[in-house]
């Protein structure tokens, strides 16, 4: 008797202090057990974009023959001048569009300005993480005769611009980087498509980026960013290209050489609205 | 709430002693340890799932170094969330004319596996073509890759299928890479 009293307090014991220890229940995990239905359920968000590389942007219009105009980048002395966070953050993106232009033109001197005007940007913003470890401006001028090595450390700067972002969970703000260096991309493709089916191609195909790149851009929830305006003349680009734009037989899209000049004044007008002081 | 680790382990040193007086204790205690272990295992795996934070560098490194000679284009991690009934994450991956890109997804972070489809349109268009599932190709691995044969916009689905009781969280790994064929040429 006093041994069965004995097993009946232990187990009591044991058990009682099982569920002591195991983690407070869930609400949803006393529930009763759901029947779940084998239809499928279809999430109403809008779908995500992941958004290219703008180094790859660089390499393809390169690819297709867009020729080198010194004239045409922002200057990497103007980084001094941005001095509000939004402007600070765009100018991240076109600088990281310059240095890739002027990398692929084998533009040594203006690679390292650009790199330089890259790090103070990213002091700046608070992300100076991306460039503390990896000695990777003193590997950039080191390298930079060597042009597969320099692409190698440009694309370990985006790693570490994207990792930086995910795990300060700002991925929203890859948009306004993407934005900068996406406008500036397009400004040396337009400027340069005159005469140049395969760069016109090039830019046009880009269009496709801005249906989903305008609504994350107007998604931030950062008030402190001041993009209204950016986002309205996106828009306002969009719907021109959206109104004259048709496809061919393959499925890609074309515009009349008119609208092509009217789609580069645009560009240009947001272009110089992003890089001004 | 009670650290885990602290209580299985108290648990198990209470039963240990127990058993050294009685024999009969023995028993109780080896069913009991067997369970006292289930709970420990079924609580780790919940840890996984509700520790879900989708700031996993170590299953991004592992997609990154999945790409092989593909160059980082850039990267998508998606909270999963497993509902009551199965359902779909959509994200569009712009990929430009003539270019070769790889596709590298990292399911280590999920606490049930989601498969992968991709589609030459998005799902809302009609007549679209499913060009890859990790159903019928990803043989049930964790890295799942793929090479798009015409670079077009695709349509990522994450099909994701039921919670087990409770809504559970985890991260799919997304990274993109393509081919800079350029740099040789130069």
């Amino acid at each position: 008797m006093k041994k069965n009293n004995l097993i009946i307090a232990v187990s009591v014991f044991s058990t009682a202090l099982l569920f002591a220890c195991a983690e407070a229940p869930k609400k949803e995990e006393i529930t009763e057990e759901v029947v779940v239905e084998e239809v499928e359920e279809i999430e109403d968000e809008s779908a995500d974009l992941m958004l290219p590389s703008p180094i790859q942007i660089a390499s393809i219009f390169n690819r297709s023959g867009l020729t080198y105009n010194g004239e045409l980048p922002n200057s990497p002395d103007a980084v001094s001048n941005y001095n509000t966070k939004t402007k600070k953050y765009l100018n991240f993106g076109v600088y990281s569009a310059d240095m890739a232009y002027s990398v692929l033109n084998k533009k040594q001197q203006e690679s390292i300005d650009y790199l330089a005007a890259i790090k103070k940007l990213s002091d700046e913003t608070g992300m100076d993480a991306i460039f503390s470890t990896g000695n990777m401006v003193e590997r950039f001028e080191k390298n930079i005769g060597t042009q597969d090595s320099i692409m190698r450390i440009l694309t370990e700067i985006k790693i570490k611009t994207d990792s930086y972002l995910e795990e300060n969970k700002e991925q929203a703000k890859m948009a306004i980087f993407f934005t900068g260096a996406w406008v500036e991309g397009m400004y040396l493709g337009t400027k340069s498509a005159s005469g140049n089916e395969m760069v016109k191609d090039r830019v046009l195909e880009q269009m496709n980026i801005l249906k989903n790149l305008i609504p994350a851009l107007r998604a931030q929830s950062d008030e402190t960013f001041d993009l209204t305006e950016v986002a309205n003349q996106l828009e306002a680009i969009n719907t021109f290209y959206q109104s004259v734009a048709t496809e061919d037989a393959e499925g890609y899209a074309t515009i009349n050489p008119d609208d092509m000049i009217e789609l580069t004044k645009k560009i240009e007008a947001l272009r110089s609205n992003i890089v001004s002081a | 709430m009670l650290n885990f680790e602290f209580c299985y382990q108290s648990k198990f040193n209470i039963l240990a002693h127990q058993s050294q007086y009685n024999p009969i204790m023995k028993k109780i205690v080896q069913i009991l340890g067997i369970f006292v272990l289930f709970m420990a295992v079924t609580a780790a795996g919940n840890k996984r799932v509700s520790n879900g934070s989708c700031s996993n560098t170590e299953a991004k490194i592992k997609a990154i170094d999945s790409l092989d000679t593909y160059f980082y284009a850039s990267s998508k991690i998606s909270s999963i969330n497993y509902t009551y009934k199965t359902s779909v994450k959509e994200v569009e991956v712009p990929l430009f004319k003539g270019e070769k890109y790889r596709m590298v997804f990292n399911r280590q972070d999920l606490p049930k596996n989601v498969e992968v489809e991709i589609y030459d349109k998005s799902r809302e268009s009609d007549g679209r073509t499913l060009l890859y599932s990790s159903k019928t190709e990803g043989n049930g691995s964790t890295i799942l890759t793929y090479e798009p044969k015409r670079a077009k916009n695709l349509f990522i689905n994450y099909v994701i299928p039921p919670a087990q009781g409770s809504d559970e969280i985890g991260c799919m790994v997304f990274v993109l890479g393509y081919q800079l064929t350029f740099v040789k040429n130069n």
